[in-house]
């Protein structure tokens, strides 16, 4: 396979001092994998463990999930990752919920050209998952300003400079703007109805880090467990509210999910409302920035209380 | 009517068929539906007329749905002014479950032992007593991801099934195994299907297998070891691997209105068998570890057979790619069983 970007023999290089220098305990960034999409989270150890990451345009996954996890066994310890721009984000949103310790994290950024979206070259052969292409590259990628890895405290390879192509959230834009109310209910009906509630974008989710989740609360049950459409939409529902404000686009709930709900469009429509609501607030953009729903402010918009 | 006849069905009259066969006897038969977000499709196990019947691919989710349904009322109440009666009903109405391939036929008679064990699960048998098997054999490998062969399973095994049937060149060839088979070749004569005869069936393609039957108490033996701290890293703690399974039957109860409900339950996700007071496996590798587990060793030690069909499912539709085979590999190598 080849590697979108030249950045594979670098890192490799670079997992491995820092692993030999001792001051960091794991490296996390992607191996290669015989099934679609031909990679998978990898997490090195020791220096030889390093000889498998591999970095080209399959590697979809957010591994700042891998951090949180790892953190939570291991609170001790410190970590590198291979971050691309708009994993970096969650990253971020997690370090302002104080949910990880930055200083434990070392990101490694480079300049990313896109990465394929596995479900538009899905079933295809393996040589649809080669190379990036106007046909196969993800959605987020199009409208992405985040390249070159932000607040990288170790970049590697060179600065790519691509400038968005298209208007950011054009898919949710798009849907939103030609559906009718009842319209919308009946799509959503109809997606709601295929899930399976196995919780795989839950668990995905880097920023879906509650031990105990709302939706298997019993004492009171806030949301029954049958997976019937009714059931579903209120657990989806509910967990786009978790998301607001937070959600960063990293789409990977959206490449989990089994049955194909397009989940971005919803999470991307609240993104939208916060950015319109509260003064262009993008999750992860600013580490700096408050996010709006976790402080209160007089100025807070209020329109929707009555 | 003799056992030795066998009808061919072409592709185009496949569809008249199973719709004659559905007016007698509600069919279960995989059909194709869209994902929502367009990118593709699946296949699932429904009753006939939802979608398009799709034999060839693998289903989403396995037959096992169609015993023991994802969620089930088992109780129920129902009141007015002056009484309060409990419903409990067991499904009774026969249906023929159509095209079921033999890593699925194996799974529910392996989940047999399991559900006529400490006590005899009456929702589980209802519908396996009411249920007509046409098993679809495989003379191939579906894909890459089979492996049945590994885990004991005949992927050509006619015995148990009331009706067998084989993909030939243009349709698929039908013929009768047992007695409860017959509404389906009454059926396929009605529609003027072609006697053929019946044919040879050799599996091929099989290859390379890893034998895994006889290692359970070797692996057994491995549990503590600090293999399981790394062996897969990369398991995010969802459901899809066991609710694809054919074989994962964990459930769990709660009351939902004046409804008792079943429900699948999934191992390698964190609420598990936690308690308020307890949770027996506090991290990801422990989860992962009980699934593989009980499939492998603590089934095979308890009932004799492996708890693993080798339907390929659970690899196909791992959003992170684990792929159990290798892990398997990797286990018996730590255990010696193999080198």
């Amino acid at each position: 396979m080849t590697e979108a970007v030249n950045i594979g023999e670098e890192f490799r290089k670079k997992a491995r001092e820092l692993l030999r220098k001792g001051e960091i305990n794991a490296v996390i960034g992607y191996k290669k994998s015989g099934l679609p999409p031909y990679s998978k989270p990898h997490i090195a150890l020791k220096e030889d463990d390093t000889d498998e990451f591999i970095f080209d345009a399959n590697c979809v996954h957010n591994l700042v999930l891998y951090v949180l996890n790892y953190l939570l066994e291991y609170p001790e310890d410190k970590v590198a990752v291979l971050l691309k721009g708009c994993d970096q984000k969650s990253l971020i949103v997690l370090a302002q919920e104080s949910k990880i310790d930055r200083e434990r994290v070392k990101v490694i950024g480079f300049g990313c050209p896109g990465v394929i979206d596995p479900r538009k070259v899905e079933g295809d052969e393996e040589d649809a998952h080669k190379s990036l292409t106007a046909e196969n590259v993800h959605d987020k990628c199009l409208y992405c300003d985040v390249r070159n890895t932000p607040q990288a405290d170790i970049f590697i390879g060179e600065m790519v400079d691509i400038k968005p192509t298209k208007e950011r959230y054009f898919r949710e834009r798009e849907f939103y703007g030609k559906k009718s109310e009842s319209e919308l209910l009946d799509f959503w009906k109809g997606a709601f109805s295929s899930c399976i509630r196995c919780y795989a974008c839950r668990q995905v989710c880097p920023l879906c880090y509650c031990d105990i989740c709302i939706s298997y609360r019993n004492m009171p049950q806030w949301i029954e467990l049958s997976p019937t459409t009714d059931n579903n939409m209120l657990f989806h529902v509910r967990r786009a509210m978790c998301m607001a404000g937070r959600c960063i686009d990293c789409g990977e709930c959206e490449r989990v999910c089994p049955v194909g709900i397009p989940l971005r469009l919803i999470y991307n429509k609240v993104s939208l409302e916060i950015e319109d609501k509260y003064d262009g607030y993008r999750a992860g953009m600013d580490s700096e920035r408050k996010p709006p729903l976790q402080e209160y402010s007089m100025a807070d918009p209020e329109d929707f209380i009555l | 009517m003799s056992n030795k006849k066998a009808y061919f069905i072409s592709d185009d009259k496949l569809n008249g068929f199973i719709e004659s066969l559905n007016e007698k006897v509600p069919v279960y038969v995989p059909q194709r539906f869209d994902r929502a977000d367009g990118t593709g499709i699946y296949t699932e196990y429904r009753p006939y007329g939802e979608g398009e019947v799709d034999l060839e691919s693998r289903t989403l989710l396995s037959v096992k749905s169609i015993f023991l349904p994802q969620c089930e009322v088992i109780l129920g109440f129902t009141t007015n002014e002056e009484r309060v009666d409990v419903v409990s009903e067991t499904p009774s109405d026969e249906r023929v479950l159509f095209s079921i391939r033999n890593c699925d036929f194996e799974a529910v008679r392996r989940l047999d032992l399991l559900f006529g064990w400490d006590y005899r699960d009456e929702f589980w048998f209802a519908r396996r007593e009411n249920t007509i098997i046409v098993v679809n054999l495989c003379d191939s490998p579906l894909d890459d991801k089979c492996f049945c062969h590994w885990v004991g399973v005949d992927p050509v095994a006619t015995e148990l099934a009331d009706c067998a049937m084989l993909r030939a060149e243009g349709g698929y060839i039908i013929w009768r195994i047992s007695e409860r088979g017959d509404v389906v070749i009454d059926v396929l004569d009605k529609v003027g299907a072609d006697e053929v005869d019946v044919p040879e069936v050799e599996a091929k393609g099989f290859d390379n297998a890893i034998e895994v039957d006889g290692s359970h108490n070797a692996l057994f033996e491995i549990f503590t070891d600090e293999i399981w701290k790394v062996l897969e890293p990369s398991c995010i703690g969802c459901g899809i691997c066991t609710f694809v399974c054919p074989t994962c039957h964990c459930f769990e109860i709660q009351d939902e209105g004046s409804k008792r409900v079943r429900f699948w339950d999934y191992c390698t996700g964190y609420e598990f068998t936690r308690t308020e007071a307890h949770q027996p496996r506090p991290r990801q590798y422990q989860r992962y570890r009980q699934r593989v587990m009980h499939k492998y060793s603590y089934y095979p030690r308890r009932f004799g057979v492996v708890g693993c069909t080798g339907c390929g499912r659970c690899i196909s539709a791992c959003p992170q790619n684990v792929d159990i085979r290798e892990d398997i590999v990797r286990l018996l190598k730590r255990a010696k069983v193999i080198k």
